[in-house]
């Protein structure tokens, strides 16, 4: 009798056991995973719509409710703070080259990022426009119209600014490829800079310094953050594309270390690996980033004017070059704007 | 008029705070010269207009002048903006400062009562410098032939130390004492502490037996501890798991070290045996709501192991016998095993001792409470005679510190000693009970010979007891002047010789017989620094 006892008793306790590991497992499965995103400043709009769809996406696959965080600033400062320990999961920053600080700085993700994901991790790019008060009443075409006297323009500061950073190159290399001499391009951008008299640490402060302080003539930015502006303003401002620009390519990278430490690792590479598939792709290009995707990019095809582009690889010699040459201390930007000072 | 209505368009987009102010002058010269323009263009007869001359000549030269003055106030505008805008950034850039400065706080440069140190922001790294000087002066009053110490002035100890953290998990600590002939290691151990109910402290440092002995030589309400201390190791040498439970309600504490005698500080291990401690101590008042109630402390430790692995030669036994001496509150040694250049006639530890340590603490505002047992059994040998001898001592410490607080980690004032402020500090008076006795089997049997002996029953006394009182000012937590009176009865320990005649024979021969060691009565003054 005792041992029939036994046995029943161990059956209960058995089902018992089965029964709160299931519950406890079910608790499990439905956890809640934060994502830290570190992304660069005219980002917002665009991962707030991302993350929402991504969000539903790994709730369907996984099964977890995931909250993704965002962190947005000059993109240079940006990876400063994850140098200095900002527990980023992933980076979106707006180049390749403040990625590469984060991996030789603090080693918290491997030096060959960037080939972990498709087109150099660079799932979306932009390039370098103009935009100009209503009637361009300074006449602005091109290049060589911004460096003019008595125009003022607002560009950014490469030192702190991805966006700006690609507005200098963008100037550099048109001056590069028409004057045919590294000096005459260092003249080029001395002169443009001189005709900026506010330099802001990123690209949404380039668009509020021009369009809500009424500062300047003309506003060097984002493509994408032109876009959204003249969305905003209407017929107040006018697009300008010029002759020819750089290709923006913004890059995206898990943090490996960090994300490790949050246990995030596989929901990190998932996130970003999700921007190169249709749906990432489509919400790129309807927040005015230009998808990689050729159908995608046909599609908006009205909404990106096929314009020249260079890239920063065929000019400079890429960002491992370009970054200390140009914006390291002591660089080409430096040398000019300090001495101006 | 393209650039004019640009112009009136802009002034009118949103401006925050003090850069309206400036915007808006320029808007008011902007509004003000205009209108002025147009009434000179429409009046010719006006004040503003040049005597002489027709509507027809001067309506160009009026709109090219008004043209001018409107890019003028252009670049005016332009420029009111750009300065402000640059306030606006310098703005934001300090607020940024500012935050960052609080999420990111930067290294720092720290020198207080705790002492000096350096420390990185974030509290990952640290080092800290530190320094305990307590110069003695001992008087044993009514002193005799019996006392073996003398009336001095001494360093009793002056430790400088170094501890700091590492990576944020490890903490480390070196503390060296100068204050004998030669440096003595006390401290020298880190700490790594991953979560704060798991910590693992290795090195040589205070095994967790004798409450009074876990408290900081600092912070002690008597200037010397009582003779419990004569029981318990000062350092061992090993390796410790401990953490706080619950918010500190339970401390655990669990080791494995070389195994050192009692009040012994040894820097080498003599044989492959070890010490097994640990000990565990509850504070139930620190659950969330009974703070009131004050700081109870329930403590019990524990230690056993062997002092080697058998019988070790008699010769090497005499070399380091691993035995203690007991010394008094005067630090006069009062109790001593046999010794001898024979190792025949020298006892030594033999296998296994073990200690039991039950205590408490309470404090209340500026009441204070402290009493522990300690028990010792400890194995012997001498020759080939083995035994097991059990010592115990005991102690009550009673505290009340008049303007401030007093607390296991030392009596606190609660304004620290300034004259211009009119605050004097805190004065501790504390009273003790104490006694150690030593077990009866240690001095074998007078009127047996067959008995075996380990210690001189002439020479050694079989229980000191006495009582002690303390009076100490803290001026802070960094200065203390203290002066302790503290007598000490001894039970045996000395002899008086009679002579006694032989009705017989009528010689007469001396006979010795057995006598209290004299009391001592000694008065302690002490001034400390400790940062």
């Amino acid at each position: 009798m005792k041992i029939k006892a036994y046995g029943k008793l161990s059956k209960i306790g058995v089902l018992a056991v089965l029964g709160v590991g299931g519950l406890l497992s079910g608790a499990v499965e439905a956890k809640q995973v934060t994502l830290l995103n570190v992304s660069y400043d005219p980002t917002r709009e665009l991962y707030q719509e991302y993350n929402a769809a991504f969000a539903k996406y790994w709730k369907a696959k996984s099964g977890d409710d995931l909250k993704v965080e965002q962190s947005h600033g000059g993109s240079s400062k940006q990876a400063r703070s994850v140098i200095d320990g900002l527990g980023a999961d992933v980076l979106t920053l707006a180049m390749a080259a403040d990625i590469d600080a984060v991996a030789d700085k603090s080693g918290r993700l491997p030096k060959e990022w960037q080939k972990r994901l498709p087109q150099n991790s660079s799932p979306y790019s932009s390039t370098m426009i103009f935009v100009v008060r209503k009637g361009n009443p300074k006449k602005i075409k091109d290049w060589d119209d911004v460096v003019k006297p008595g125009v003022i323009v607002v560009p950014g500061n490469p030192k702190t600014s991805g966006g700006a950073r690609w507005n200098y190159l963008a100037a550099y290399g048109y001056a590069l490829q028409k004057y045919g001499s590294d000096d005459k391009a260092k003249d080029f951008v001395a002169r443009l800079y001189k005709n900026a008299p506010i330099l802001d640490s990123g690209a949404r402060g380039i668009t509020t310094t021009f369009s809500q302080r009424g500062i300047g003539d003309v506003m060097i930015n984002w493509e994408n953050d032109a876009l959204l502006l003249k969305h905003e303003q209407g017929d107040n401002v006018e697009l300008v594309y010029p002759s020819v620009s750089i290709l923006a390519e913004t890059t995206v990278a898990v943090v490996d270390r960090n994300a490790k430490k949050h246990d995030t690792t596989e929901v990190a590479k998932a996130y970003l690996e999700y921007l190169f598939t249709d749906e990432g792709q489509e919400i790129a290009a309807k927040n005015n980033y230009r998808p990689r995707s050729e159908a995608v990019l046909k599609k908006y095809a009205s909404k990106f004017p096929a314009i020249k582009l260079f890239t920063i690889d065929q000019l400079f010699g890429g960002w491992s070059k370009a970054q200390p040459t140009h914006f390291g201390d002591g660089g080409v930007f430096d040398q000019f704007y300090v001495a101006s000072k | 008029m393209g650039d004019q209505k640009a112009k009136g368009r802009t002034l009118l987009l949103p401006l925050t705070g003090q850069k309206k102010s400036l915007t808006f002058l320029t808007a008011m010269i902007l509004v003000g010269a205009a209108p002025s323009a147009s009434a000179q263009t429409a009046d010719p007869g006006s004040a503003g207009a040049v005597p002489g001359t027709t509507q027809a000549a001067t309506a160009p030269q009026e709109t090219a002048a008004i043209a001018e003055l409107n890019a003028k106030l252009a670049e005016i505008d332009q420029t009111a903006r750009i300065a402000v805008r640059k306030a606006e950034l310098l703005e934001e850039q300090l607020a940024n400062k500012a935050k960052d400065a609080k999420e990111n706080p930067p290294a720092s440069v720290t020198a207080d009562e705790k002492g000096f140190g350096l420390k990185s922001g974030d509290g990952a790294w640290s080092l800290k410098f530190h320094a305990l000087l307590q110069a003695d002066t001992r008087w044993f009053l009514d002193d005799g032939a019996l006392s073996d110490k003398a009336d001095t002035f001494l360093i009793r100890r002056f430790r400088p130390a170094i501890d700091g953290t590492l990576f944020g998990v490890v903490d480390f600590k070196f503390v060296p004492d100068f204050a004998g002939s030669a440096a003595v290691l006390f401290d020298g151990y880190l700490d790594a502490h991953p979560v704060s109910w798991l910590r693992l402290r290795a090195g040589k440092f205070k095994s967790p037996l004798g409450l009074e002995r876990l408290q900081s030589d600092a912070d002690l309400v008597f200037i010397e501890r009582a003779l419990t201390q004569d029981l318990t190791p000062t350092r061992d040498i090993g390796a410790a798991l401990w953490g706080d439970i619950a918010g500190g309600v339970v401390n655990y504490n669990l080791g494995i070290y070389n195994g050192a005698a009692d009040t012994a500080n040894p820097d080498l291990d003599t044989n492959h045996a070890k010490d097994f401690v640990g000990r565990i101590l509850i504070q139930p008042f620190k659950l969330e709501g009974l703070s009131d109630l004050g700081a109870l402390g329930l403590h019990f430790a524990f230690s056993t192991g062997n002092r080697g692995p058998g019988t070790p030669t008699a010769a090497a036994a005499t070399a380091t016998p691993l035995l203690p001496s007991f010394r008094s509150g005067g630090l006069s040694t009062f109790f001593t095993y046999l010794s001898s250049t024979d190792p025949a006639g020298t006892v030594f530890a033999h296998l296994r001792q073990t200690r039991i340590n039950p205590g408490l603490f309470y404090y209340l505002g500026p009441f204070g409470l402290l009493g522990e047992y300690v028990r010792s059994s400890q194995e012997v040998q001498k020759g080939n005679v083995t035994a097991t001898l059990k010592h115990q001592a005991a102690h009550a410490t009673v505290s009340y510190v008049i303007g401030g607080k007093a607390g296991y980690d030392g009596a606190t004032p609660d304004s620290r000693f300034d004259l211009s402020r009119g605050t004097l500090g805190a004065l501790e008076i504390g009273v003790r009970w104490n006694y150690l006795k030593v077990d009866s089997a240690t001095f074998g049997d007078a009127a047996d010979a067959s008995v075996p002996t380990f210690a001189d029953r002439y020479k050694s006394s079989s229980k000191a007891q006495g009582w002690a009182g303390a009076l100490t000012f803290v001026p802070s937590r960094t200065v203390r002047f203290a002066v302790n009176f503290e007598q000490t009865r001894f039970t045996g320990g000395s002899s008086v010789s009679t002579p006694v005649t032989d009705p017989d024979t009528g010689t007469t021969t001396p006979k010795v017989t057995i006598a209290d060691r004299k009391t001592e009565n000694a008065l302690f003054g002490r001034a400390q620094v400790n940062f």
